[in-house]
């Protein structure tokens, strides 16, 4: 059976503003890679700021490990890492110093544990560097250090490849995965990047205005999402969708707005298409298939996907 | 709690104002000690004559010292270092106390610092300039000295227990500073400009403030051109019952204002 690393029933949030969690009720299981999808407000942040204990729900129950009293609660944020919003980070210290600043916050006597996280995250040779000195992504690298300093069993990450390269991205998302995958741990991961979040979760929650819309895995978005069909020309696409129309009888064919022709990869011969367009003299500039893909999927949820 | 006093001890080892507050100590010993020397000589009555003397300077802590504790207290909202450590299955109180006590340890610290170099600076003026050093008054010397050191460290944690609750409530450094400056003058203004005051209540009002005991153990109050001290039963308990008072009101209010708000930073 697996075991259920965090648990929330009815969670609300209400500041004098507005709300920022309506009854929110979701799970993550041991193992699970967790995406949290929602735009800036939607209450991503606050979730997480409630599993550290940073802030108190106006209403509803959450558990951690199981764990529910307010002492047990406590102990149990000490199996969890976390980075929410920015790296907590002192600019007069190096990051050796951070670490061991932190390293003294959970108890760490390993006095090799701030080297090896150090590594993992690709700031070995970051030196005598004084954190206020660093880039974003090196502050990011190093807050993600922080999180993993206590080999915590759950990971609680707020943007965590925000401001980091292309390369830093891939880096950060090989090493979440080799925690996930070598070591078990649990994650929960909020990011704007959805094409990023996609390679990385397994499970998908997307949060709207503070309520929890949707949940699904990546299996059953693999599913739901069509395979699209996406040709460029230069010939006039209206007159070129028109005869995909007709000669496909097929309603679903549609223009969009980079003017390429799109339309479902399901119940389409591909053959038959390219014959098609061959014999009409179509140019055709592009052909490509897309895949499911997160992003379109949140669109559509919160209804901006402009299908 | 262990763990938090750890850490904070390396973060001050590490903190440029702890340092710099440690370096103006030790200086002001120094510069103190030369400055009355060249005005009066480096004679001593008795070798306990520094303690009674050092013990004059007090004010020079009150400046100081808050300043710190202000900092100390917003440091943590300031760097974010306060979610990990919440995060971390820290409580907020264990966060706010272990802070508190911490910056006691400090107060003690700079104290025995300050008191201990202006003595042996003076000693050695007195050796190297061939001062005489007398035997008159060591007991009396001895006692309001020590007294003096023991009342400082005590409203020095009224006043730090004050600050850092204005700091853990407001929580960004620039105005924590500023209503640290307005409580430290503030209570100078009260000391100083209330107790002529031909109103009762205000008289009663400077008579009570913090700034006002302090001036009093400190040997520097005077009222009416006459230079008054802490004497009598009274006075000395009236000495330990207002920053009693203020340290158990500030802590309370601190504790509890800490425990229900939500750490936004």
């Amino acid at each position: 059976m697996t075991a259920t690393v965090f648990e929330a029933e009815g969670l609300s949030k209400e500041y004098p503003s507005g709300v920022a969690l309506d009854q929110l009720c979701m799970s993550i299981e041991a193992g699970d890679v967790y995406g949290f999808v929602g735009e800036n407000g939607a209450g991503k942040t606050t979730l997480m700021r409630i599993i550290g204990g940073l802030v108190h729900p106006t209403a509803g129950r959450m558990a951690l490990f199981g764990e529910q009293s307010k002492e047990r609660l406590a102990s149990a944020r000490r199996r969890i890492g976390f980075l929410i919003e920015r790296p907590s980070l002192y600019p007069h210290m190096n990051a050796m110093e951070n670490l061991g600043f932190y390293c003294r916050i959970f108890g760490i006597r390993d006095r090799g544990r701030g080297a090896e996280v150090l590594k993992l995250v690709g700031l070995d040779e970051a030196g005598p560097k004084k954190t206020g000195e660093y880039s974003l992504g090196m502050r990011q690298r190093l807050g993600i250090a922080v999180a993993l300093l206590n080999r915590p069993e759950f990971l609680v990450l707020d943007e965590p490849v925000n401001g980091l390269d292309p390369a830093g991205i891939v880096e950060v998302r090989h090493i979440l995965e080799h925690l996930s995958h070598e070591q078990g741990v649990t994650l929960l991961i909020s990011s704007h990047i959805l094409s990023e979040l996609q390679l990385l979760a397994g499970k998908y929650g997307f949060i709207h205005q503070g309520r929890l819309i949707q949940e699904i895995s990546a299996a059953e978005l693999q599913q739901t999402a069509q395979v699209m069909i996406c040709i460029s020309t230069s010939s006039p696409a209206a007159a070129v969708a028109e005869m995909l129309r007709q000669e496909l009888r097929r309603g679903d064919i549609r223009i969009k707005q980079t003017g390429e022709i799109e339309l479902p990869r399901s119940g389409v011969d591909l053959e038959r298409l390219m014959s098609l367009l061959v014999q009409r003299e179509i140019p055709v500039d592009g052909f490509q298939l897309t895949a499911p893909n997160l992003e379109q999927y949140y669109m559509d949820l919160i209804g901006g996907g402009g299908r | 709690m262990r763990n938090l006093w750890q850490a904070e001890i390396y973060y001050l080892r590490k903190d440029l104002a702890f340092k710099s507050v440690t370096a103006v100590f030790a200086l002001a010993s120094l510069a103190l000690v030369l400055i009355l020397g060249s005005k009066g000589g480096y004679s001593l009555s008795s070798y306990a004559e520094p303690l009674q003397t050092a013990a004059s300077f007090s004010i020079l802590f009150y400046l100081v010292i808050p300043l710190h504790a202000c900092f100390f207290a917003t440091e943590g909202f300031e760097h974010g270092s306060v979610q990990n450590i919440i995060a971390a299955g820290h409580s907020k109180a264990k966060y706010f106390t272990g802070k508190y006590v911490l910056e006691l340890l400090a107060v003690l610290g700079w104290l025995l610092e300050f008191y201990g170099l202006f003595y042996l600076f003076s000693l050695a003026a007195a050796l190297i300039t061939g001062a005489p050093v007398g035997h008159a008054g060591y007991t009396e010397d001895l006692a309001a000295g020590l007294t003096a050191l023991g009342l400082n460290l005590l409203y020095l944690a009224a006043y730090c227990a004050a600050i850092m609750m204005l700091g853990m409530l407001i929580r960004k450094p620039a105005s924590a500073v500023v209503a640290a400056f307005f409580f430290i003058f503030g209570n100078l203004l009260l000391s100083g400009y209330l107790k002529d005051a031909s109103s009762a209540v205000l008289r009663a009002i400077s008579e009570h403030s913090l700034m006002t005991q302090i001036f009093k153990f400190s040997g520097i109050y005077v009222e009416n051109s006459q230079l008054i001290l802490l004497s009598g039963t009274g006075d000395y308990i009236r000495a330990l019952w207002i920053p009693a008072a203020w340290i158990l009101l500030s802590l309370s209010i601190t504790l509890t204002v800490l425990e229900k708000r939500d750490i936004q930073i």
